[in-house]
């Protein structure tokens, strides 16, 4: 190895991830991948700088939109209830400690599920754990959620409204929906590859879960029966503890975020393990 | 010495079929395994070959034998259905004319986009930025998207990225056959000077004077039936002997 490493002494820049690299019919443990995604974690971040840059930078409001966006849906949901009567107090905060993490969710899984179409150029010239390009969203997407989050403590000034102390669980809701978006985004997008079909119904799925998530009501307002079998959305549990940082009158108790977390693991797991399986297929169809 | 490429009884298939249904189960439950069927397709199986550390070996063969699917899989950017690659050191890989561009950014967009990748920093991609443009004489046309490019420029940048990231093993796939005399020229003085520094080259061309230019040993591969490998110019004679006989 030293001898090669002299002959290549010519070479003005050492190469920073140099070794042995291995492709094999027989498939990596998850282990050694994650391993692997760790040690490009600079091209990880390059990426969703990239993305955020080219998303912010060239447009005139910038950094404007990711506040503007979700207060429209605040707006037109609040003007929306109020002529129906079926608002609840503080009616904008309610909407928007909800709205906001599924955002985050919903802008997450849509747009992950074409990011392997889309940077097909690159996958097929330079070898690079492949997760990173629907990781790449999810970090941007969690960039642009913390980014929103000054609309929340806004409107709250506005009302006079103060965080209950159930803002101290709060960042477990958080990691949970993380955990739950990165899951989902290696799902959608590996598969998406090879039925192509995700990518045309996946915004029907996430606007139906929209509805059967509590966003727009409180999950107390359902029928017993209905509060049940909602509980079983995983995003149930986590938009609850979002809302009850504002209104813990509203809280039903942990049972919905105790299915968030068995979900988020499952669904965690279940996205690196079948992004790993169908990688194979997905590089013959880019 | 280790070698910079070992290629063990490797092969991988496709679907003949394109409209042909996988079913979810059929993915997640069949993962790696390997079946043979009627509708799979071939292109080589049970292939062997290695390449030394400053070795330059050229590939031959038809059109669709899977020259360029080799090489993918060499760049680790397919994976094989059966066998291992090894492969000790970086790649830079120019595989259809292209090192990785993203057709809406510019040239200055892709430059970086793609040394980022490769592991270059940004300041380390700055110092070699002129030098990258005014090889490949683009320099008008920084702020172009790359898409407006044709497909000579687009060669010549492309030649010109994957040649300055420095990486010890060089895959080059046709390169040559695109660009204008002046161009192939300058190809030419670059492909020797980073051979007699000691860097691994597989080259797929089909260009007789440049494989014997450059290498000294050449793999035939044939469609499903097994590759040959030998000297540069057995191969070629083998080649062109079977072209003939068609």
């Amino acid at each position: 190895m030293a001898e090669s490493s002299a002959r290549l002494a010519g070479l003005r820049f050492l190469r920073l991830h140099e070794g042995t690299k291995v492709h094999s019919a027989v498939g990596q443990p998850i282990a050694v991948r994650l391993l692997e995604i760790w040690d490009r974690r600079d091209v990880l971040r390059m990426l969703t700088e990239r993305g955020l840059r080219h998303k912010y930078g060239s447009s005139v409001l910038g950094y404007g939109w990711s506040l503007l966006e979700p207060m429209i849906y605040i707006l037109t949901y609040f003007l929306l209830l109020k002529i129906f009567h079926r608002s609840y107090p503080m009616y904008p905060l309610f909407i928007g400690s909800a709205i906001l993490p599924w955002q985050w969710f919903s802008q997450t899984v849509n747009s992950s599920t074409s990011t392997l179409r889309k940077n097909s150029r690159l996958i097929t010239s330079i070898a690079l754990p492949r997760e990173i390009y629907p990781l790449a969203d999810v970090a941007m997407k969690s960039v642009e959620f913390f980014a929103s989050l000054p609309i929340i403590i806004g409107v709250a000034w506005v009302y006079g409204a103060k965080p209950s102390g159930y803002l101290a669980v709060w960042p477990l809701a958080v990691l949970l929906e993380l955990m739950i978006v990165t899951g989902l985004a290696l799902l959608v997008s590996s598969l998406n590859t090879v039925l192509r079909d995700i990518e045309q119904g996946i915004g029907l799925v996430t606007r139906m879960l929209f509805y059967l998530t509590p966003c727009l009501y409180p999950l107390l307002k359902l029928t017993p029966g209905a509060r049940a079998l909602e509980s079983y959305n995983p995003m149930v549990g986590i938009i609850e503890l979002n809302r009850a940082v504002w209104f813990p009158a509203y809280w039903t108790g942990w049972t919905p975020l105790i299915y968030s977390a068995i979900g988020a693991i499952v669904i965690l797991c279940l996205g690196f393990s079948v992004f790993a399986r169908v990688e194979r297929a997905v590089l013959k169809e880019l | 010495m280790g070698d910079a490429i070992v290629v063990d009884n490797v092969g991988i298939k496709f679907a003949i079929n394109r409209k042909r249904r996988i079913g979810v189960k059929d993915l997640l439950l069949q993962g790696s395994q390997v079946t043979t069927g009627v509708g799979e397709y071939w292109p080589f199986r049970h292939i062997s070959f290695t390449v030394g550390q400053g070795e330059s070996v050229g590939v031959v063969g038809r059109n669709g034998c899977g020259k360029s699917t080799l090489l993918r899989l060499v760049a680790g950017v397919m994976l094989p259905d059966e066998g291992t690659i090894e492969v000790n050191g970086g790649v830079g890989a120019m595989i259809e004319l292209s090192a990785g561009f993203v057709g809406d950014l510019t040239a200055r967009e892709n430059v970086f986009l793609i040394s980022s990748l490769h592991g270059f920093t940004r300041e380390q991609t700055e110092e070699r930025f002129d030098e990258i443009f005014k090889w490949a004489g683009v320099q008008r046309f920084v702020d172009t998207p790359v898409m407006h490019f044709s497909s000579g420029m687009r060669a010549r940048l492309a030649f010109s990225i994957v040649t300055r990231m420095e990486e010890p093993i060089l895959l080059v796939d046709e390169v040559l056959a695109v660009g204008d005399k002046a161009f192939r020229k300058k190809c030419a003085v670059v492909i020797d000077n980073m051979l007699s520094e000691g860097r691994t080259m597989l080259l797929v061309s089909h260009n007789e004077r440049d494989l014997l230019r450059w290498c000294k040993r050449g793999i035939y591969l044939r469609r499903e039936q097994p590759p040959v490998e030998g000297t540069i110019e057995e191969i070629l004679d083998l080649y062109n002997n079977d072209d003939d006989a068609t």
